[in-house]
Protein backbone atom coordinates (compact mmCIF):
# COMPACT_ATOMS: atom_id res chain seq x y z
CA UNK A 1 0.00 0.00 0.00
CA UNK A 2 2.80 2.39 0.94
CA UNK A 3 4.56 1.70 -2.33
CA UNK A 4 1.35 2.40 -4.17
CA UNK A 5 0.88 5.81 -2.39
CA UNK A 6 4.53 6.66 -3.12
CA UNK A 7 3.91 6.01 -6.81
CA UNK A 8 0.75 8.24 -6.92
CA UNK A 9 2.24 11.24 -5.07
CA UNK A 10 4.60 12.28 -7.84
CA UNK A 11 1.76 12.07 -10.37
CA UNK A 12 -0.40 14.46 -8.27
CA UNK A 13 2.52 16.76 -7.83
CA UNK A 14 3.19 16.76 -11.54
CA UNK A 15 -0.48 17.57 -12.21
CA UNK A 16 -0.37 20.43 -9.72
CA UNK A 17 2.82 21.72 -11.28
CA UNK A 18 1.23 21.51 -14.72
CA UNK A 19 -1.91 23.33 -13.66
CA UNK A 20 0.18 25.95 -11.91
CA UNK A 21 2.24 26.47 -15.04
CA UNK A 22 -0.83 26.87 -17.26
CA UNK A 23 -2.35 29.30 -14.77
CA UNK A 24 0.87 31.27 -14.63
CA UNK A 25 1.02 31.39 -18.43
CA UNK A 26 -2.59 32.54 -18.69
CA UNK A 27 -1.98 35.15 -16.03
CA UNK A 28 1.12 36.34 -17.82
CA UNK A 29 -0.62 36.51 -21.19
CA UNK A 30 -3.61 38.28 -19.65
CA UNK A 31 -1.38 40.76 -17.90
CA UNK A 32 0.57 41.47 -21.06
CA UNK A 33 -2.65 41.90 -23.02
CA UNK A 34 -4.01 44.25 -20.39
CA UNK A 35 -0.80 46.25 -20.34
CA UNK A 36 -0.71 46.32 -24.13
CA UNK A 37 -4.31 47.50 -24.41
CA UNK A 38 -3.73 50.14 -21.79
CA UNK A 39 -0.69 51.32 -23.68
CA UNK A 40 -2.65 51.40 -27.00
CA UNK A 41 -5.33 53.58 -25.50
CA UNK A 42 -2.82 56.24 -24.81
CA UNK A 43 -1.10 56.09 -28.19
CA UNK A 44 -2.21 57.67 -31.49
CA UNK A 45 -4.73 55.41 -33.24
CA UNK A 46 -4.74 54.34 -36.87
CA UNK A 47 -7.40 56.84 -37.90
CA UNK A 48 -8.23 60.47 -37.36
CA UNK A 49 -11.64 62.12 -37.53
CA UNK A 50 -12.51 65.34 -39.27
CA UNK A 51 -15.85 66.96 -38.64
CA UNK A 52 -17.15 69.59 -41.04
CA UNK A 53 -20.23 71.77 -40.63
CA UNK A 54 -22.38 71.90 -43.77
CA UNK A 55 -24.59 74.85 -44.67
CA UNK A 56 -27.55 74.51 -47.00
CA UNK A 57 -28.20 70.78 -46.54
CA UNK A 58 -31.89 70.60 -45.72
CA UNK A 59 -33.22 67.29 -47.01
CA UNK A 60 -32.16 63.62 -47.18
CA UNK A 61 -31.92 63.70 -50.98
CA UNK A 62 -29.32 66.48 -50.81
CA UNK A 63 -26.99 64.48 -48.54
CA UNK A 64 -26.04 61.91 -51.17
CA UNK A 65 -23.98 64.23 -53.38
CA UNK A 66 -22.14 65.58 -50.35
CA UNK A 67 -21.26 62.10 -49.14
CA UNK A 68 -19.93 61.09 -52.56
CA UNK A 69 -17.79 64.20 -53.02
CA UNK A 70 -16.25 63.93 -49.56
CA UNK A 71 -15.52 60.24 -50.12
CA UNK A 72 -13.58 61.12 -53.27
CA UNK A 73 -10.88 62.90 -51.26
CA UNK A 74 -7.73 60.76 -51.15
CA UNK A 75 -7.26 59.15 -47.74
CA UNK A 76 -10.89 59.38 -46.66
CA UNK A 77 -11.98 55.93 -45.53
CA UNK A 78 -15.61 56.68 -44.75
CA UNK A 79 -18.08 59.54 -44.49
CA UNK A 80 -21.00 59.83 -42.11
CA UNK A 81 -23.57 62.59 -42.58
CA UNK A 82 -25.66 63.86 -39.68
CA UNK A 83 -28.56 65.71 -41.23
CA UNK A 84 -29.98 67.07 -37.98
CA UNK A 85 -26.58 68.40 -36.91
CA UNK A 86 -25.85 69.77 -40.40
CA UNK A 87 -22.45 68.11 -40.30
CA UNK A 88 -20.37 65.38 -41.89
CA UNK A 89 -17.65 63.31 -40.24
CA UNK A 90 -14.75 61.94 -42.24
CA UNK A 91 -12.69 58.99 -41.08
CA UNK A 92 -9.19 59.53 -42.44
CA UNK A 93 -6.24 57.14 -42.46
CA UNK A 94 -3.42 58.16 -40.11
CA UNK A 95 -0.57 59.68 -42.03
CA UNK A 96 -2.82 60.93 -44.81
CA UNK A 97 -3.01 64.65 -45.24
CA UNK A 98 -6.53 65.93 -45.86
CA UNK A 99 -6.49 69.69 -45.98
CA UNK A 100 -9.25 72.18 -45.24
CA UNK A 101 -9.31 73.54 -48.83
CA UNK A 102 -9.83 69.97 -50.06
CA UNK A 103 -12.82 69.56 -47.77
CA UNK A 104 -14.25 72.98 -48.61
CA UNK A 105 -13.89 72.25 -52.33
CA UNK A 106 -15.69 68.92 -52.00
CA UNK A 107 -18.56 70.50 -50.05
CA UNK A 108 -18.79 73.26 -52.65
CA UNK A 109 -18.94 70.76 -55.51
CA UNK A 110 -21.94 69.25 -53.77
CA UNK A 111 -23.63 72.63 -54.11
CA UNK A 112 -23.37 73.35 -50.38
CA UNK A 113 -21.30 75.54 -48.07
CA UNK A 114 -18.59 74.38 -45.67
CA UNK A 115 -18.71 75.53 -42.05
CA UNK A 116 -16.32 74.91 -39.18
CA UNK A 117 -13.79 72.09 -39.59
CA UNK A 118 -12.49 70.30 -36.48
CA UNK A 119 -10.10 67.38 -36.06
CA UNK A 120 -9.79 64.74 -33.37
CA UNK A 121 -8.34 61.28 -32.90
CA UNK A 122 -10.47 58.24 -33.54
CA UNK A 123 -11.63 55.90 -30.78
CA UNK A 124 -9.66 52.79 -29.87
CA UNK A 125 -11.66 50.76 -32.36
CA UNK A 126 -10.81 53.24 -35.12
CA UNK A 127 -14.29 54.73 -35.39
CA UNK A 128 -15.27 58.37 -35.02
CA UNK B 1 -68.61 66.60 -93.27
CA UNK B 2 -68.11 64.99 -89.92
CA UNK B 3 -64.71 66.57 -89.52
CA UNK B 4 -65.94 69.97 -90.52
CA UNK B 5 -68.69 69.82 -87.92
CA UNK B 6 -66.40 68.45 -85.28
CA UNK B 7 -63.25 70.47 -85.82
CA UNK B 8 -64.44 73.95 -84.87
CA UNK B 9 -65.47 72.69 -81.47
CA UNK B 10 -63.37 69.71 -80.50
CA UNK B 11 -60.08 70.65 -82.09
CA UNK B 12 -60.02 74.10 -80.65
CA UNK B 13 -61.85 73.32 -77.45
CA UNK B 14 -59.42 70.78 -76.07
CA UNK B 15 -56.32 72.65 -77.09
CA UNK B 16 -55.89 74.66 -73.94
CA UNK B 17 -56.41 71.70 -71.69
CA UNK B 18 -54.20 69.32 -73.63
CA UNK B 19 -51.47 71.90 -73.91
CA UNK B 20 -51.61 72.51 -70.21
CA UNK B 21 -51.31 68.76 -69.73
CA UNK B 22 -48.32 68.60 -72.04
CA UNK B 23 -46.74 71.58 -70.36
CA UNK B 24 -47.01 69.88 -67.00
CA UNK B 25 -45.10 66.96 -68.44
CA UNK B 26 -42.46 69.15 -69.99
CA UNK B 27 -41.72 71.41 -67.06
CA UNK B 28 -41.15 68.83 -64.36
CA UNK B 29 -37.64 68.54 -63.05
CA UNK B 30 -35.98 65.84 -61.07
CA UNK B 31 -34.67 67.38 -57.90
CA UNK B 32 -36.35 66.67 -54.59
CA UNK B 33 -38.92 69.35 -53.98
CA UNK B 34 -42.25 69.98 -55.64
CA UNK B 35 -44.06 67.15 -57.36
CA UNK B 36 -45.52 69.09 -60.26
CA UNK B 37 -42.88 71.69 -61.13
CA UNK B 38 -39.29 72.85 -60.81
CA UNK B 39 -37.14 73.46 -57.79
CA UNK B 40 -33.92 75.36 -57.28
CA UNK B 41 -32.40 72.80 -54.93
CA UNK B 42 -28.81 71.69 -55.58
CA UNK B 43 -27.73 68.88 -57.85
CA UNK B 44 -24.13 68.10 -56.93
CA UNK B 45 -21.50 68.25 -59.64
CA UNK B 46 -21.33 64.81 -61.22
CA UNK B 47 -24.61 63.75 -59.68
CA UNK B 48 -27.30 62.23 -61.85
CA UNK B 49 -30.96 61.86 -61.12
CA UNK B 50 -33.44 59.71 -62.99
CA UNK B 51 -37.08 60.48 -62.62
CA UNK B 52 -40.10 58.56 -63.82
CA UNK B 53 -43.58 59.90 -63.45
CA UNK B 54 -46.96 58.57 -64.52
CA UNK B 55 -49.69 61.09 -65.28
CA UNK B 56 -53.36 60.28 -65.76
CA UNK B 57 -55.66 63.05 -66.93
CA UNK B 58 -59.40 63.12 -67.31
CA UNK B 59 -61.50 65.96 -68.69
CA UNK B 60 -65.26 65.93 -69.17
CA UNK B 61 -68.01 68.47 -68.54
CA UNK B 62 -68.42 69.48 -72.15
CA UNK B 63 -70.35 72.77 -72.49
CA UNK B 64 -71.45 71.74 -75.98
CA UNK B 65 -73.85 68.93 -76.79
CA UNK B 66 -71.13 66.63 -78.10
CA UNK B 67 -70.41 65.11 -74.64
CA UNK B 68 -66.68 65.28 -75.27
CA UNK B 69 -64.30 63.59 -72.86
CA UNK B 70 -60.53 63.61 -72.91
CA UNK B 71 -58.39 60.86 -71.41
CA UNK B 72 -54.62 61.08 -71.19
CA UNK B 73 -52.24 58.48 -69.80
CA UNK B 74 -48.64 59.51 -69.98
CA UNK B 75 -45.24 58.77 -68.55
CA UNK B 76 -42.36 61.14 -68.31
CA UNK B 77 -38.69 60.26 -68.08
CA UNK B 78 -36.23 62.87 -66.88
CA UNK B 79 -32.47 62.65 -66.73
CA UNK B 80 -30.81 65.40 -64.71
CA UNK B 81 -27.08 65.96 -64.46
CA UNK B 82 -25.03 68.36 -62.38
CA UNK B 83 -22.56 69.72 -64.95
CA UNK B 84 -21.04 72.10 -62.40
CA UNK B 85 -22.00 73.02 -58.85
CA UNK B 86 -24.35 75.70 -60.24
CA UNK B 87 -25.35 74.43 -63.66
CA UNK B 88 -27.75 71.52 -63.97
CA UNK B 89 -28.85 70.05 -67.30
CA UNK B 90 -32.10 68.24 -67.89
CA UNK B 91 -33.44 66.04 -70.67
CA UNK B 92 -37.17 65.45 -70.52
CA UNK B 93 -38.90 62.84 -72.63
CA UNK B 94 -42.69 62.49 -72.41
CA UNK B 95 -44.38 59.31 -73.52
CA UNK B 96 -48.07 59.39 -74.29
CA UNK B 97 -49.40 55.90 -73.77
CA UNK B 98 -52.93 56.95 -74.50
CA UNK B 99 -54.26 60.32 -75.55
CA UNK B 100 -57.80 60.31 -76.82
CA UNK B 101 -60.92 62.38 -77.26
CA UNK B 102 -64.36 60.75 -77.30
CA UNK B 103 -67.41 62.61 -78.56
CA UNK B 104 -70.92 62.10 -79.89
CA UNK B 105 -71.71 62.46 -83.55
CA UNK B 106 -74.77 64.39 -84.69
CA UNK B 107 -76.32 61.14 -85.93
CA UNK B 108 -76.09 59.52 -82.51
CA UNK B 109 -72.90 57.49 -82.83
CA UNK B 110 -69.87 57.94 -80.56
CA UNK B 111 -66.34 58.33 -81.87
CA UNK B 112 -62.95 58.04 -80.23
CA UNK B 113 -59.92 59.70 -81.77
CA UNK B 114 -56.48 59.49 -80.31
CA UNK B 115 -52.82 58.71 -80.58
CA UNK B 116 -49.86 57.53 -78.57
CA UNK B 117 -46.10 57.67 -78.79
CA UNK B 118 -43.14 59.70 -77.64
CA UNK B 119 -43.65 63.41 -77.34
CA UNK B 120 -41.28 66.29 -77.88
CA UNK B 121 -37.97 66.20 -76.03
CA UNK B 122 -37.17 69.22 -73.89
CA UNK B 123 -33.61 70.29 -73.12
CA UNK B 124 -33.32 72.53 -70.10
CA UNK B 125 -30.49 74.28 -68.30
CA UNK B 126 -30.79 75.70 -64.80
CA UNK B 127 -28.22 77.99 -63.24
CA UNK B 128 -28.11 78.81 -59.53
CA UNK B 129 -27.71 82.57 -59.56
CA UNK B 130 -28.17 83.33 -55.87
CA UNK B 131 -27.82 81.12 -52.83
CA UNK B 132 -27.86 81.77 -49.12
CA UNK B 133 -26.91 78.82 -46.94
CA UNK B 134 -27.19 78.23 -43.21
CA UNK B 135 -27.06 75.05 -41.17
CA UNK B 136 -30.20 73.12 -42.08
CA UNK B 137 -31.62 75.73 -44.43
CA UNK B 138 -31.05 77.27 -47.84
CA UNK B 139 -32.56 79.94 -50.07
CA UNK B 140 -31.86 79.77 -53.79
CA UNK B 141 -32.81 81.57 -56.96
CA UNK B 142 -32.17 79.78 -60.23
CA UNK B 143 -33.20 80.98 -63.69
CA UNK B 144 -33.72 78.32 -66.32
CA UNK B 145 -33.96 78.27 -70.08
CA UNK B 146 -34.54 75.55 -72.58
CA UNK B 147 -36.08 74.48 -75.81
CA UNK B 148 -38.73 71.99 -76.78
CA UNK B 149 -37.62 70.12 -79.87
CA UNK B 150 -39.99 68.64 -82.47
CA UNK B 151 -39.03 65.01 -81.87
CA UNK B 152 -42.55 63.66 -81.39
CA UNK B 153 -44.75 62.65 -84.28
CA UNK B 154 -46.89 65.54 -85.51
CA UNK B 155 -48.52 63.94 -88.52
CA UNK B 156 -50.96 61.27 -87.47
CA UNK B 157 -54.25 60.30 -89.06
CA UNK B 158 -57.11 57.90 -88.50
CA UNK B 159 -60.18 56.86 -90.48
CA UNK B 160 -61.65 60.33 -90.01
CA UNK B 161 -58.59 62.03 -91.44
CA UNK B 162 -55.74 63.96 -89.91
CA UNK B 163 -55.58 63.86 -86.12
CA UNK B 164 -56.07 67.34 -84.60
CA UNK B 165 -52.84 69.04 -83.56
CA UNK B 166 -53.67 68.95 -79.88
CA UNK B 167 -54.02 65.17 -79.87
CA UNK B 168 -50.72 64.46 -81.60
CA UNK B 169 -47.73 63.36 -79.50
CA UNK B 170 -45.54 66.11 -80.97
CA UNK B 171 -46.11 69.68 -82.03
CA UNK B 172 -43.61 69.94 -84.87
CA UNK B 173 -42.32 73.25 -83.59
CA UNK B 174 -39.19 74.49 -81.82
CA UNK B 175 -40.41 76.29 -78.72
CA UNK B 176 -38.02 78.18 -76.43
CA UNK B 177 -38.92 78.62 -72.79
CA UNK B 178 -37.45 80.50 -69.88
CA UNK B 179 -38.25 81.27 -66.29
CA UNK B 180 -36.91 81.44 -62.80
CA UNK B 181 -37.29 79.43 -59.62
CA UNK B 182 -37.19 80.45 -55.99
CA UNK B 183 -36.68 77.79 -53.28
CA UNK B 184 -36.54 78.18 -49.52
CA UNK B 185 -35.90 74.95 -47.69
CA UNK B 186 -35.41 74.08 -44.05
CA UNK B 187 -35.25 70.72 -42.32
CA UNK B 188 -38.89 71.10 -41.28
CA UNK B 189 -40.50 72.56 -44.40
CA UNK B 190 -39.87 73.73 -47.92
CA UNK B 191 -41.34 76.45 -50.08
CA UNK B 192 -40.82 76.61 -53.83
CA UNK B 193 -42.18 78.86 -56.50
CA UNK B 194 -41.51 79.44 -60.15
CA UNK B 195 -42.68 81.58 -63.03
CA UNK B 196 -41.96 81.22 -66.69
CA UNK B 197 -43.02 81.62 -70.27
CA UNK B 198 -42.92 79.39 -73.31
CA UNK B 199 -42.89 80.94 -76.76
CA UNK B 200 -44.72 78.55 -79.05
CA UNK B 201 -43.77 78.83 -82.68
CA UNK B 202 -45.53 77.85 -85.88
CA UNK B 203 -45.25 74.50 -87.60
CA UNK B 204 -47.18 73.50 -90.71
CA UNK B 205 -49.40 76.56 -90.49
CA UNK B 206 -50.46 75.87 -86.91
CA UNK B 207 -49.25 77.74 -83.85
CA UNK B 208 -50.24 76.90 -80.29
CA UNK B 209 -50.79 79.90 -78.06
CA UNK B 210 -47.88 80.91 -75.84
CA UNK B 211 -47.93 79.63 -72.27
CA UNK B 212 -47.28 81.64 -69.11
CA UNK B 213 -47.15 79.77 -65.84
CA UNK B 214 -46.61 80.26 -62.14
CA UNK B 215 -46.41 77.60 -59.43
CA UNK B 216 -46.30 77.47 -55.64
CA UNK B 217 -45.44 74.53 -53.41
CA UNK B 218 -45.35 74.06 -49.67
CA UNK B 219 -44.03 70.84 -48.17
CA UNK B 220 -44.20 70.11 -44.47
CA UNK B 221 -42.30 67.27 -42.80
CA UNK B 222 -44.81 65.06 -41.02
CA UNK B 223 -42.45 62.18 -40.24
CA UNK B 224 -40.22 61.95 -38.29
CA UNK B 225 -42.04 64.50 -36.18
CA UNK B 226 -38.88 65.18 -34.14
CA UNK B 227 -35.59 65.07 -35.94
CA UNK B 228 -32.99 63.20 -33.89
CA UNK B 229 -29.26 63.55 -34.37
CA UNK B 230 -27.34 60.93 -36.27
CA UNK B 231 -27.49 59.74 -39.86
CA UNK B 232 -29.80 60.67 -42.69
CA UNK B 233 -33.36 59.58 -41.87
CA UNK B 234 -36.12 59.34 -44.46
CA UNK B 235 -38.65 62.17 -44.48
CA UNK B 236 -42.35 62.09 -45.28
CA UNK B 237 -43.71 65.42 -46.49
CA UNK B 238 -47.32 66.51 -46.75
CA UNK B 239 -47.39 68.53 -49.95
CA UNK B 240 -49.70 71.28 -51.12
CA UNK B 241 -49.09 72.78 -54.53
CA UNK B 242 -50.82 75.26 -56.74
CA UNK B 243 -50.35 75.89 -60.47
CA UNK B 244 -51.45 78.84 -62.56
CA UNK B 245 -51.43 78.36 -66.31
CA UNK B 246 -52.43 80.90 -68.90
CA UNK B 247 -52.38 80.05 -72.56
CA UNK B 248 -52.91 82.36 -75.50
CA UNK B 249 -55.15 81.57 -78.41
CA UNK B 250 -53.95 79.31 -81.18
CA UNK B 251 -53.48 80.42 -84.73
CA UNK B 252 -54.50 78.25 -87.66
CA UNK B 253 -52.92 79.56 -90.86
CA UNK B 254 -52.74 83.00 -89.31
CA UNK B 255 -56.35 83.02 -88.07
CA UNK B 256 -56.99 83.26 -84.33
CA UNK B 257 -58.95 80.37 -82.88
CA UNK B 258 -61.35 81.91 -80.38
CA UNK B 259 -62.14 78.55 -78.81
CA UNK B 260 -58.62 77.98 -77.55
CA UNK B 261 -56.50 79.17 -74.65
CA UNK B 262 -57.56 80.51 -71.31
CA UNK B 263 -56.63 80.42 -67.65
CA UNK B 264 -56.53 77.46 -65.27
CA UNK B 265 -55.65 77.33 -61.60
CA UNK B 266 -54.93 73.91 -60.11
CA UNK B 267 -54.56 72.93 -56.47
CA UNK B 268 -52.60 69.74 -55.78
CA UNK B 269 -52.54 67.93 -52.44
CA UNK B 270 -49.87 65.24 -52.33
CA UNK B 271 -47.50 63.09 -50.32
CA UNK B 272 -43.79 62.54 -50.69
CA UNK B 273 -41.31 60.04 -49.21
CA UNK B 274 -37.75 61.34 -49.47
CA UNK B 275 -34.72 59.20 -48.65
CA UNK B 276 -31.05 59.67 -49.42
CA UNK B 277 -31.23 57.64 -52.62
CA UNK B 278 -34.80 57.83 -53.84
CA UNK B 279 -38.05 59.74 -53.69
CA UNK B 280 -41.57 58.33 -54.01
CA UNK B 281 -44.35 60.82 -54.58
CA UNK B 282 -47.96 61.23 -55.62
CA UNK B 283 -50.34 64.14 -56.01
CA UNK B 284 -53.80 64.84 -57.35
CA UNK B 285 -54.30 67.98 -59.41
CA UNK B 286 -57.73 69.49 -59.09
CA UNK B 287 -58.86 72.49 -61.12
CA UNK B 288 -59.95 75.30 -58.79
CA UNK B 289 -60.61 77.88 -61.51
CA UNK B 290 -61.01 77.30 -65.23
CA UNK B 291 -61.62 80.35 -67.32
CA UNK B 292 -61.24 78.92 -70.77
CA UNK B 293 -62.05 80.66 -74.01
CA UNK B 294 -65.09 79.70 -76.03
CA UNK B 295 -66.18 76.08 -75.74
CA UNK B 296 -62.85 74.72 -74.50
CA UNK B 297 -63.09 71.53 -72.49
CA UNK B 298 -62.24 71.89 -68.80
CA UNK B 299 -60.30 69.33 -66.79
CA UNK B 300 -61.69 67.08 -64.05
CA UNK B 301 -58.56 65.85 -62.35
CA UNK B 302 -55.02 64.68 -62.91
CA UNK B 303 -53.13 62.05 -60.93
CA UNK B 304 -49.35 62.28 -60.80
CA UNK B 305 -47.23 59.51 -59.26
CA UNK B 306 -43.56 58.78 -59.64
CA UNK B 307 -40.11 58.15 -58.32
CA UNK B 308 -36.65 59.71 -58.46
CA UNK B 309 -33.37 57.90 -58.07
CA UNK B 310 -30.01 59.37 -57.23
CA UNK B 311 -26.71 58.17 -58.70
CA UNK B 312 -23.20 59.50 -58.98
CA UNK B 313 -20.86 59.41 -61.93
CA UNK B 314 -17.29 58.63 -60.85
CA UNK B 315 -15.84 60.67 -63.69
CA UNK B 316 -17.25 64.14 -64.02
CA UNK B 317 -16.30 67.64 -65.08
Amino acid sequence: MNDHRKKRQPRTQRRAVGLGTVAALLLAIGTRAFVASTALAGEPTANQCISVGVDGMACPFCAYGLKKHLAEIAGVKSVEVDLAASAATLTVSQGTSVTEPQIEHAVSEAGLGAGAITRKSARADGSC
Amino acid sequence: MIRRKWQPTALSAIVSFVCAFCWMLWCNEAVAGPITFNTALPIAQGQGIVRGQAVVTRATGDPTGADRSFTGVGAESVLAYGATRDLALFVLLPLFLHKSLDFDLPDGGRVSRGTNGFGDVVLLGRYTLLEFNWPGKTIRVAPFAGIKMPTGSDSRSDKFGTIPHSLRPGTGSWDPLLGTIFSWQTLGWEFDSDAGYRFNTRADGFEFGDVAFGDLSFQYRVWPWRLERGGVPAFVYAVFESNFIWQGKDRIRGMVDSNSGGFTWFIDPGLQLVTERYVLEAAVRLPAVQDLNGSALGGDFQVVAGFRWNFFLPYHL
